[in-house]
């Protein structure tokens, strides 16, 4: 079990992580959401020790990470990509990191093969490609065969074979009662992931729930309506004084229950071929969420108008439906 | 993601120059705080050594002042270790040149500075960034030497005029006054400048050649330092080498900004700079060649 | 990369560990290994030995000339000359003695930057993050470091002295070879070299530790061992102090600590030498220690 409480990390006067609370339960997959520069790894270099705090604690199955007895096997780590040395081969770093626990070297050889890592194993780290090095590191975290782990974008350059891994990966270890902390912004590989977010922003908590009452903010009672006679439908509904939008040529984003609207549509005598209740995604409520709490915004391309951000509209959750 | 459009097509107006290049190189070195600390820790040490061998100076001048006395009392001279016995007019000589005591030791950082210009790129990789920004690699060779020849020329210079300036109050006044900024003087800045010049050409051949921010500083304190160290050791045994001795990259760099060579020297102040510069341009042209003509996976 | 593993569902993952704890043992095993399996160090560990035993070889030869002359200046006094100045044979007899040593400067530099490639480039590779998590007390991590470096230095050393002892007996004049046999003087010479390397890879590791750069930590070494002396010898005209001081630098304590034959009543002893210059090495391990134990990685 990790424990961040009231956790405050300072860098001069600005405040990378500040005053942040949450547990991430064994037997469970906690998701840590939030754009770039929001806290996240700042918060995961503190679980490990790698920076103080300026206030607070983070334990390890309550303890400091410093005083643990056996740091690998109580928590993996994946930090980022890559923190090996190049002039390396993956098998050596994986038995200097063994050895230190006195683990045997026939261990490095089983994660070796778990991540898929046998025929490269022996080459220098320098010729990995991003995605074999994050394989690497994933093996390193897996090594103890830890009580809790720790992964900061763990799918971030792997081939969508290993995205899945991944996935399979830690809904395995959380059944197997261990606590799994995974940092992203991927939100939709999130969503299939994760039992609990935490959603950070600006080093402050923006949320922190279970994955169902975080999708139950999202405003879930639109329904996409379509229609070979939209204005005649749409007059229907302003006489009821029912909200909607237009969408496209025949479409209508209903703000009703579609029940009522397809009792509405028989009632009108309109032909509604098409009524879809829009779910939200994880994506969208989070985009609502963090648009004002980003650290660096993307800038606009010149001339261009800004799309909006289409909340509900088919378009809009096109992405997450591919998943 | 809160933007799905294209940028505009870009203007066919602009096109790669070889000023653009010199200017982004220029550009890349200035963004980097390290240099300008590099920067203030070598103006200081050469201030600093200006300072302290001000100090020498004044007493090697009181003993020649004695000598002197002594000789024309005809009387035996004081005894004085040899390495600390100097005429009159070779303290004065010195005391001309006292802006480029610390050259030897600003020299270092300098060309540790144009090591790691070309081994940091290396390292995190910067480097396929910049080839894939401008694919000409000795336009890029030659904008880093540009930039860095400036650079180290200038800190050169400016460090020897400070410690000059800054050591007068320090010296004797029967020094100082007899003191005036000539051409020796000035040639003595320059002299500097273009050690350390040179100094930052071998810098960055050493690190172009072997792509490493350590093996580049090694190379240079290999051939400054301990070859140095080393022929010194085996000098007493055989003629050639005492003979190559003063052709050391170190001991041309001293003599070069030597002021008050005697006409009839083996090594003028101008030899002694072209072979300096001999032996600055080979790592320089070695870099460029392993620069230009292989690839850059490193 | 596609594996059966991989494409399976669930990943096996075996019994958990529950005996296995981090031991300091278990911490320089891990160093152990990381430094050994790294192709830099053995090459640089080759071109130690290579450079040692080679300048072993040249010197050598300077042996064997300086005996000639000895020889010529013993018989010269014996026929009632005034007796000149230089190495005596007995002189002779403790240099060929000490030709371990012969290559040390040079080979401790080298060793000194191994050391500071061991920490600087996991700083530079980020290595250092997944170092301090398998092993966040950063004392053991540290004192796993120098144990490691500190054995592979000594060994290099130790063994490039006796292999140049041992080359050089095959060059050294025959009369000097019968006149020399391995004895405590010798073996204590190897053992001094050993240490020697050994104290500089502790100077190497707490500047690489200190600055977390290979750059800057092979400058802050050259500095310390080279630079000091250049500058300490040009200023040591100006007070008694400062000569008095020049013995105690580094590279003049390391020259005495391993030389055969200082005498008993000597200003600085073999032992005192190597005394002094383990407080000069121990004082940028410990600010180097202090620098990882008590600051963020970042």
């Amino acid at each position: 079990m990790l424990e961040v409480r009231n956790l405050t990390k300072q860098y001069g006067n600005q405040a990378a992580v500040d005053g942040i609370s949450f547990t991430v339960p064994d037997g469970r997959v906690t998701g840590f959401l939030g754009p770039n520069g929001a806290g996240k790894s700042t918060t995961m270099r503190l679980l490990l020790g790698l920076e103080k705090p300026t206030s607070g604690t983070a334990l390890i199955d309550g303890k400091n990470y410093r005083s643990l007895p056996s740091p690998l096997t109580s928590v993996g780590a994946l930090l980022d990509a890559k923190a090996m040395h190049p002039g390396r081969s993956g098998r050596a770093h994986l038995r200097s990191l063994a050895v230190t626990h006195g683990l045997p070297a026939s261990r490095a050889d089983e994660v070796i093969e778990m991540t898929g890592l046998t025929n490269v194993a022996s080459k220098k780290v320098r010729g990995f490609s991003l995605g074999m090095g994050q394989r690497l590191g994933i093996a390193a975290a897996l090594l103890g065969n830890p009580q809790n782990v720790i992964l900061d974008e763990p799918v971030n350059g792997l081939d969508p074979e290993g995205v899945i891994w991944v996935r399979n990966l830690a809904r395995h270890l959380a059944s197997q009662g261990t606590s799994v902390l995974i940092s992203s912004h991927l939100m939709s590989e999130m969503s299939q992931t994760a039992d609990d977010l935490v959603v950070i922003g600006r080093g402050r908590i923006l949320a922190n729930s279970s994955m169902q009452d975080f999708l139950a903010l999202a405003n879930n009672d639109r329904v996409l309506v379509r229609t070979d006679e939209r204005d005649d439908f749409a007059r229907r509904l302003k006489e009821r004084s029912v909200a909607f939008d237009a969408v496209e040529t025949d479409g209508l984003l209903v703000q009703a229950p579609t029940r009522d609207i397809a009792r509405l549509g028989v009632d009108a005598g309109v032909l509604l071929h098409e009524i879809i209740p829009q779910v939200a995604t994880l994506e969208e409520v989070y985009m609502n969420m963090t648009r004002d709490e980003v650290e660096y915004q993307s800038g606009e391309f010149a001339g261009q108008p800004t799309p909006e951000i289409a909340t509900g509209t088919p378009w809009g959750t096109t992405a997450d439906k591919e998943n | 993601m809160t933007s799905t459009t294209l940028p505009t097509a870009p203007t066919r107006s602009y096109k790669l120059s070889f000023f653009g290049t010199l200017r982004s190189e220029f550009l890349k070195f200035r963004t980097l705080a390290t240099n300008w600390v590099m920067l203030l820790l070598t103006i200081a040490i050469m201030i600093g050594m200006s300072a302290a061998y001000a100090t020498a100076l004044n007493r090697f001048y009181q003993r020649a002042l004695e000598t002197q006395a002594a000789l024309e009392a005809g009387g035996p001279s004081p005894q004085v270790r040899p390495e600390y016995s100097f005429t009159v007019d070779q303290v004065l000589d010195m005391a001309r040149s006292i802006g480029g005591v610390g050259m030897m030791f600003g020299s270092m950082l300098i060309a540790s500075i144009a090591v790691v210009f070309i081994g940091a790129e290396y390292a995190t990789r910067q480097i396929h960034s910049t080839m894939t920004a401008v694919p000409r690699r000795s336009s890029i060779y030659i904008s880093k030497l540009l930039v860095l020849s400036v650079w180290s020329f200038l800190v050169g210079v400016i460090s020897a005029v400070a410690g000059y300036f800054v050591a007068q109050p320090i010296l004797d006044p029967g020094i100082s006054e007899q003191l005036s900024v000539g051409t020796p003087t000035v040639l003595n800045w320059l002299g500097v400048g273009l050690y350390c010049l040179l100094m930052s050409w071998m810098g960055l051949g050493f690190g172009a050649i072997l792509r490493n921010n350590a093996g580049g500083i090694v190379m240079v304190v290999v051939l400054m330092f301990i070859s140095t160290i080393v022929f010194g050791l085996l000098a007493e045994t055989a003629n050639w080498v005492a003979d190559f001795q003063p052709y050391l990259p170190i001991n041309l760099g001293e003599t070069m900004t030597t002021v008050g060579l005697p006409e009839d020297t083996d090594i003028n102040n101008l030899e002694a700079g072209i072979w300096l510069g001999v032996w600055a341009l080979v790592p320089a042209l070695l870099g460029w060649f392993r620069f230009t003509f292989t690839d850059a996976k490193g | 990369m596609t594996t059966a593993t991989l494409s399976a569902g669930t990943p096996q993952v075996s019994a958990h560990f529950p005996s296995h704890k981090l031991t300091f043992l278990g911490a320089v095993r891990g160093e152990a290994i990381k430094f050994r399996t790294l192709a830099t160090n053995w090459i640089m560990l080759a071109v130690t030995l290579l450079i040692m035993v080679g300048m072993g070889a040249m010197f050598a030869v300077v042996i064997n000339q300086m005996y000639e002359s000895a020889l010529a200046a013993q018989e010269a006094v014996a026929t009632g000359a005034a007796p000149v100045a230089g190495p005596t044979v007995d002189n002779v007899y403790n240099y060929a003695r000490g030709i371990g040593d012969s290559g040390m400067m040079f080979g401790s530099m080298l060793v000194a930057s191994i050391a500071v490639v061991f920490i600087g480039s996991e700083y530079a590779s980020r290595q250092i993050n997944t170092t301090l998590t398998t092993v966040p007390r950063r004392t053991a991590t540290y004192l796993a470091k120098l144990l490691v470096v500190s054995f592979w230095t000594f060994f290099i050393g130790f063994i490039s002295a006796a292999l140049s002892y041992g080359v050089a007996q095959l060059l050294l004049d025959s009369r000097i070879t019968e006149a020399v046999t391995v004895n405590g003087d010798v073996v204590s010479n190897w053992v001094a070299v050993g240490l020697y390397c050994m104290l500089m890879s502790w100077m190497g590791l707490g500047f690489g530790t200190l600055l977390r750069n290979n750059a800057g930590g092979i400058v802050l070494v050259v500095v310390v061992m080279f630079i000091l002396s250049i500058a300490m010898n040009m200023v040591a005209g100006a007070s008694e102090m400062i000569q008095d001081f020049v013995p105690y630098l580094p590279m003049a304590l390391g020259q005495t600590f391993t030389t055969v034959g200082v005498a008993d009543d000597a200003a600085i002893t073999n032992l005192e030498a190597g005394l002094w210059l383990s407080v000069w090495c121990l004082i940028p391990a410990l600010l180097g220690w202090a620098r990882l134990a008590l600051t963020d990685s970042k």
